[in-house]
């Protein structure tokens, strides 16, 4: 009981700074009142949601020329950084094999030769992955929150839950994907999102909350669902005229994020995504959708 | 414990085993892997306390199929603080992120480190498990409960070792008693 006093205390002191939003964001919420001009350069993505606090977090697969950059950029850094990665390795290597010598226990793990495929570098010149910010939705209701985002054109992934820049629960195991194009307002339909922990009476989540209290660490595990929408979905009154139409989500395979508390996968949406024990399938094409990794 | 530095470490220390999981050809043999007396698994307060200490078991499973699922699962256990968990960030996608701990100034002090380090290694354990439990209950595993120091000893070991005990605890019959809903 007092471990978990003091873990919310340090969980409201370290919420202090997550109110300053950073500047340089690919995503700008669009809020009620102000005219909408919708720009030729941008794409915009609308969902509806429960949530009033927590909010989805969204990547944008990288294009082509950003992962050159990218991948430039990592190879300048592992070459800086290679010699005393090796001295360390061989340190290791050396402790074991003394320690072998001496009759003695080691239980340090050999990391692999260094490599670029392995270097851990963070490239910080682009942004591609962030949360939206719910205190700016374009509705508010008691129930819910419905969100205009304003976006770069591609291919986006709902990559999970976070709240301000703090990345909560990564939807590592299993998701989808879907397409935003210049111009355009792509209708994600609702995404609902509930505690792991505590048992939803939101059907899509029957089965993937209940859990108890094990889903809580620094923060909860969220469960999310998705309920797609349909031509005859109406957009906000706001959007009236506006060329807005539903995604064609696509499953997304498992892929490895390391940044967040705690991993899950996207509730099964029917005719997208379904899942085998721990393969995620892609239900357009009845294949098992591919991993990132 | 919001010394980046500190922060670090202690998670490295904590979870040794977990870092270079993923891409093993193969799993040791099975008749060489030692599996840990459990005979303490069926004591109330083992099952009571499985919630936080377990290790997972499935009926019909071979030792094969069950080193993959872990090894599988162990690719989403990187440890992380409020200082690594921070968006905003580029991602490859088709890479894994490069893993950074932020500065995070401390405005409370020895004592503020004093509170983080108390609850840090708690909050580890539990995203932890919660994050085993979400890739290993799907694929039709049952968590059952062990005692406090054979989780710490198994879980402590180079990752393939690792895996490796708990896989063949996985595929054996089941043991001790099932950890109830929490």
């Amino acid at each position: 009981m007092i471990r978990m006093f003091l873990g919310l205390m340090l969980t409201l002191l370290y919420f202090v700074p997550v109110a300053h939003a950073q500047s340089g964001d690919e995503m700008v919420e669009v809020t009620a009142g102000k005219p909408l001009e919708l720009r030729a350069d941008r794409a915009y993505i609308l969902f509806r949601t429960n949530s009033v606090g927590v909010a989805p977090v969204f990547l944008r697969i990288p294009t082509d020329a950003e992962m050159k950059e990218f991948d430039a950029a990592k190879r300048a850094a592992f070459a800086k950084a290679e010699p005393n990665l090796v001295k360390k390795r061989n340190d290791l290597i050396a402790a074991r094999d003394a320690a072998a010598k001496a009759g003695a226990t080691f239980d340090k793990t050999i990391p692999p030769a260094p490599s670029v495929d392995d270097f851990n570098f963070v490239y910080d010149k682009i942004r591609n992955v962030q949360t939206v910010k719910m205190g700016r939705a374009l509705e508010k209701t008691g129930d819910g929150r419905t969100l205009l985002v304003e976006v770069r054109p591609g291919n986006y992934v709902v990559y999970g839950v976070g709240f301000g820049d703090v990345f909560h629960t990564c939807l590592c195991l299993g998701s989808v994907s879907f397409s935003a194009q210049p111009g355009r307002i792509a209708d994600l339909g609702t995404i609902l999102i509930a505690s792991a922990s505590e048992k939803s009476d939101i059907p899509q989540l029957a089965d993937e909350t209940g859990f108890g209290p094990s889903m809580i660490g620094h923060v909860v595990t969220w469960a999310v669902a998705i309920r797609p929408a349909t031509p005859s979905t109406a957009p906000p009154a706001q959007l009236a005229g506006k060329p807005v139409a539903p995604v064609d989500y696509r499953a997304t395979g498992k892929f490895v994020a390391g940044f967040s508390f705690s991993v899950n996968r996207l509730a099964p949406i029917p005719g997208v995504l379904g899942y085998d024990r721990g393969k995620v399938l892609d239900l357009a094409t009845n294949k098992v959708a591919e991993n990132q990794y | 414990m919001r010394n980046p530095l500190v922060q670090a470490a202690a998670l490295a220390l904590a979870w040794p085993s977990i870092c270079f999981a993923q891409n093993v050809a193969s799993p040791p043999d099975p008749q060489t892997v030692v599996v840990p007396d459990l005979s303490r698994s069926s004591d109330p307060e083992v099952v009571a306390n499985g919630w936080k200490y377990f290790f997972f078991q499935k009926n019909g499973v071979s030792y094969a199929e069950a080193y993959d699922d872990l090894n599988d699962c162990y690719r989403f256990l990187q440890p992380n603080s409020w200082a690594s968990v921070k968006l905003n960030r580029f991602v490859p996608w088709n890479d894994k992120p490069g893993r950074k701990v932020d500065y995070i100034p401390n405005p409370y002090g020895l004592v503020g480190d004093l509170l983080g380090a108390m609850v840090e290694g708690t909050m580890a354990r539990r995203d932890l498990q919660a994050k085993m439990r979400r890739c290993m209950e799907p694929r039709g595993y049952t968590r059952y409960g062990v005692a406090e120091e054979v989780w710490e000893t198994v879980t402590k070991r180079p990752t393939e070792q690792s895996i490796a005990i708990q896989a063949k605890i996985a595929s054996s019959p089941s043991f001790g008693g099932k950890v109830p809903v929490k």
